[in-house]
């Protein structure tokens, strides 16, 4: 995509995520992101621009709660934006960071998302969403078993298989990623035998409330020589939105992520995602979707993306790495969730993942955002600068 | 035969639901607040947090000082007198808040920004009455059911 | 900002009390209508409108998400992509430009709305700003924060309520000239002082009334804005500042983020004296006491002496610098959307469509949106038409 100038990462930061986090209320969970992103970044904060801050309102009840949070964020005498857009909020802070920086107004953007589940009722706030006079009533939220049963249908048995498998993988990385919030030690067995919420998807298929904040620092080329921690460079972004109702009869039209990844994959010479890309941190609700999607993201119209969840092309040394950090189905405080994908993809450049780093250079990342009605945000991050 | 065109037009009603959106939220204060909360309620102290870089007291209590960012672990007990620095004389009932709100007064009553003694900081109370003036003196009225929370000070009072 | 970005096309709903009879998306469909039929543009990214940017508020709107529905409005449901500013509507037209000065788009559209009327009171959202612990369930709102600032301020400088009163009265008479004004009229001081206490000093004529309606404007790059328009109005300074969250923490008589947003904006305009180098002005003011009060946060006058601008008439429509020409959001523009209005203001100023209440000549013009409680955050931006001192 062009640009007007070149954005780089400075630093990430994010909190433990956990499903009690009662020791600390929500403007200290965001002060902990940002101790953390400036310990990485080595950046002090009175060097920071502007901060941009992000998350649910309805999650926690606090209207326009970058008022409150100055006294914690560090955004006392600082420029301000506030920008959501429901679940892909994390991907969209960082497009704007990016944004901001590009644009020259600012030189180094402090991007903030976060949410604190447990001091709301989550599925109560999302089906606040739906049109008040047609169908907040019905509404379930993101739980929803349409996917399941359309790729079962085509699929088989196969597919529920591999859907299992793999929340079994993603598992697997969370236990190694101490900041993940569910880790646990689970078979294909426990996930097929877990409650159905909205058969065939599962509760185990579902991803959890956590409460966590996660923050980044983004600087423009002059300024990031300046610093030192490795830079990882924004290359390109897109958004993908579709429209306000969903059309239950023609269910391709839900297909924002291959319309976002056909895009970024032609403005960056991708003709072979798989190969040139070194790591994807998806945002995957629940483990259908996952499976779905994948096939979406990588263009896979029969299904191979089954086969290849149960050949494990998709683990740490697989093929084609994807949520090495355990992703959302371990890991989902709402506002944060997807500044956390662009986050671990980040740190998987620099190879700063520790235990769940992938054991390959990696030149190339995706980073994907999912929100609002079938919305998609999806990053591409490089370890080299891009040339626009 | 049924014309939808013939239906009637109310231009006030207009199909207006009613909604509301009733979602429970706790919210909690943290460890470090919630030892000032309960100082309230179990010894009917007030407590403010002081900031070891910059030595600034802070009524309300706060963990990170907001202009140097520093961790706040200190708390201090401050008031319970203070004097009135600021203050608006409330003269509209707000149904929600009588709902929502523990012990919420009737108007008229003065909601004022209050400087303890010993706080760098003003922080906002109810206070008893509409005839306040700048610079009065007032002592808190404490709750006899407290339940760690600011409302355990049900206002303050003229001292 | 690297690219020079121009708004084209602004449209604003007449303000009402209560738009029954529209939904949101009804009472903004017109504005998306007027705004793209006049630059001849579609939601084509890449041929047309590249983006849009929307202003919303999930707690206004009773709706998480609040921007879901307005996406399919201004053409972003088709593959198209939208972004929302949840803050005062001078920041979705800030950040717009934002997205055209980095490259990324060249046409953005912004669509603003607020419906205060959705709600019983504007008061019980604002309850949910502030923290829960120590002011929430005292039952604090920006009204009561609005007469904790109007009481620090007219004390610290002496001011009385009388004087203050005046400010309504010329808003209500500025605002006869504006046909999209709600509460206008001829009032007196007296009135004012009548009027019913709400939250002393303040009174019910001396705060802004509820009220519903929409902003929409389409903002790109120089090239494209010289082929969709012959009167572009350029966006050539900005700033915006958050000050301290709690009230007791800050000096309440003093703006400390206003003045560093104008510092930042007048730097990047270039102006150095901007009661000489501005022409017109459209400043958020939610009570009376807050026009003497952003004056001086602007600074165009000593701190305290803001009053004195006032009454000399140097801000009347035939000042010195007229500020508010429109009437302002005394006369009724929602919280949220009064920086897109007074946006929209300036850029009819500046094109010379501002009807009876133009300000001759317009070159360049001010711009200033307010969030927070007692105004925490200040945004302002500078424009400027071709004549009015493009970078």
């Amino acid at each position: 995509m062009k640009k007007t100038r070149n954005v780089a990462i400075a630093g990430v930061g994010q909190t433990k995520h956990r499903g009690h986090r009662e020791d600390v209320n929500l403007a200290e969970l965001v002060s902990e992101a940002v101790e953390e992103v400036l310990a990485d970044s080595m950046v002090d904060l009175s060097d920071i621009d502007a901060i941009v801050h992000g998350n649910m309102e309805l999650f926690e009840g606090v209207h326009q709660p970058d008022m409150w949070h100055v006294i914690a964020d560090g955004g006392y005498g600082k420029a301000g934006y506030r920008i959501t857009t429901g679940g892909t909020t994390g991907t969209t802070l960082v497009s704007a960071a990016d944004h901001l920086v590009a644009s020259g107004m600012h030189d180094l953007v402090l991007a903030i998302g976060f949410e604190k589940q447990e001091e709301g009722m989550t599925t109560t706030g999302i089906t606040n969403m739906s049109c008040p006079l047609w169908d907040r009533e019905v509404q379930t939220g993101a739980i929803t078993g349409t996917t399941g049963v359309i790729m079962m249908n085509k699929f088989g048995q196969k597919a529920e298989e591999a859907a299992a498998e793999l929340r079994v993988l993603m598992a697997t990385n969370a236990r190694k990623n101490f900041k993940a919030h569910l880790r646990l030690d689970i078979t294909r067995k426990d996930v097929l035998d877990s409650r159905v919420l909205a058969w065939p998807l599962r509760l185990l298929h579902m991803c959890p409330e956590s409460n966590g904040a996660c923050a980044m620092l983004f600087a423009s080329e002059e300024m990031a020589k300046k610093l030192p921690q490795k830079k990882v460079w924004m290359h390109d972004h897109v958004t993908i939105h579709r429209q306000e109702f969903f059309d239950f009869a023609h269910l391709e039209d839900l297909n924002t992520h291959g319309e976002a990844a056909r895009i970024i994959y032609t403005r960056n010479g991708i003709v072979n995602p798989i190969k040139q890309i070194g790591v994807f941190e998806m945002y995957d609700p629940s483990s259908w979707w996952a499976l779905d999607w994948l096939g979406k993201f990588l263009f896979m119209e029969n299904g191979e993306q089954i086969d290849m969840v149960l050949n494990g092309d998709f683990a740490i040394d697989g093929k084609f790495p994807v949520n090495p950090s355990g992703g959302v189905v371990s890991t989902n405080p709402i506002g944060a969730t997807a500044i956390i994908r662009v986050a671990e993809a980040a740190l998987q450049i620099r190879g700063d993942a520790d235990d769940h780093q992938v054991p390959r250079d990696i030149n190339l990342a995706l980073a994907s955002g999912f929100g609002g009605t079938f919305w998609t945000v999806l990053h591409l991050l490089g370890k080299d600068k891009p040339n626009h | 035969m049924f014309i939808p065109e013939k239906l009637p037009v109310d231009k006030k009603y207009c199909g207006g639901k009613r909604g509301l959106m009733s979602i429970p939220y706790r919210y909690y204060a943290g460890l470090f607040l919630s030892k000032a909360l309960i100082a309230l309620r179990d010894e009917k102290k007030i407590l403010a947090s002081r900031c070891p870089r910059c030595g600034k007291v802070f009524m309300p209590p706060r963990s990170r000082c907001e202009r140097d960012f520093a961790k706040i672990t200190e708390l201090i007990s401050v008031g319970p007198g203070g004097v009135v620095e600021e203050f608006t004389v409330v003269n509209y009932d707000e149904p929600y808040f009588m709902e929502k709100c523990e012990k919420m007064m009737k108007a008229p009553f003065t909601m004022a920004l209050i400087k303890l003694d010993g706080a760098d900081t003003k922080f906002l109370h109810r206070v008893k009455g509409t005839d306040i003036k700048h610079g009065d003196r007032v002592a808190p009225k404490w709750a006899d059911e407290r339940s760690a929370a600011i409302t355990d000070i049900e206002w303050f009072e003229k001292a | 900002m690297l690219r020079n970005v121009a708004i084209v096309s602004a449209h604003q709903t007449k303000f009402d009390g209560n738009k029954a009879d529209e939904r949101f998306q009804e009472m903004c469909w017109p504005l998306v209508k007027k705004c793209t039929e006049e630059t001849g543009l579609a939601f084509v990214p890449g041929r047309g409108i590249d983006f849009a940017i929307t202003c919303s508020d999930d707690f206004f709107d009773q709706r998480t998400i609040s921007d879901g529905p307005m996406g399919d409005l201004v053409g972003a449901g088709r593959w198209g992509g939208e972004e929302k500013v949840a803050t005062d509507g001078a920041m979705a037209v800030l950040y717009a430009a934002a997205t055209i000065a980095s490259g990324h788009y060249d046409i953005v559209i912004v669509l603003a709305h607020a419906k205060e009327s959705q709600v019983d009171s504007r008061n019980i959202v604002t309850f949910h700003a502030f923290e829960p612990y120590y002011s929430r369930f005292l039952g604090m709102d920006y009204t009561k924060a609005l007469g904790i600032q109007a009481d620090s301020y007219l004390t610290k400088w002496g001011i009385s309520e009388e004087r203050i009163a005046a400010i309504p009265v010329r808003a209500a008479k500025n605002g006869k000239n504006n046909p999209l004004a709600l509460r206008t009229g001829d009032i007196s001081t007296a009135d004012v002082m009548k009027s019913k206490p709400i939250s002393s000093p303040i009174k019910e004529l001396d705060l802004y009334p509820v009220s519903d309606g929409a902003v929409c404007m389409i903002l790109a790059e120089e090239t494209k804005a010289r082929a969709l328009t012959d009167k572009p109005v350029w966006i050539t300074g900005y700033g915006n500042c958050y000050d301290s969250y709690f009230l007791g923490d800050r000096n309440l008589w003093e703006s400390t983020s206003l003045t560093r947003a104008a510092r930042s904006a007048y730097r990047l305009a270039g102006i150095t004296d901007p009661l000489a180098q501005l022409d017109v002005a459209e400043i958020s003011v939610q009570a009376g006491y807050q026009e003497p009060f952003w004056y001086e946060g602007l600074g165009w006058a000593e701190p305290g002496k803001g009053i004195e601008l006032f009454e000399n008439g140097d801000t009347d429509m035939k000042g010195r610098l007229p500020v508010n020409p429109s009437g302002g959001q005394l006369c009724g523009n929602p919280l949220l959307l009064s920086g897109a209005v007074r946006a929209t203001e300036c850029f009819l100023q500046l094109r010379n469509e501002a009807g009876k209440h133009q300000v001759k000549g317009a070159k360049r013009a001010l711009a200033h949106g307010v969030a927070g409680p007692a105004g925490q955050f200040h945004a302002v931006l500078i424009l400027g038409n071709d004549e009015g001192g493009k970078k």
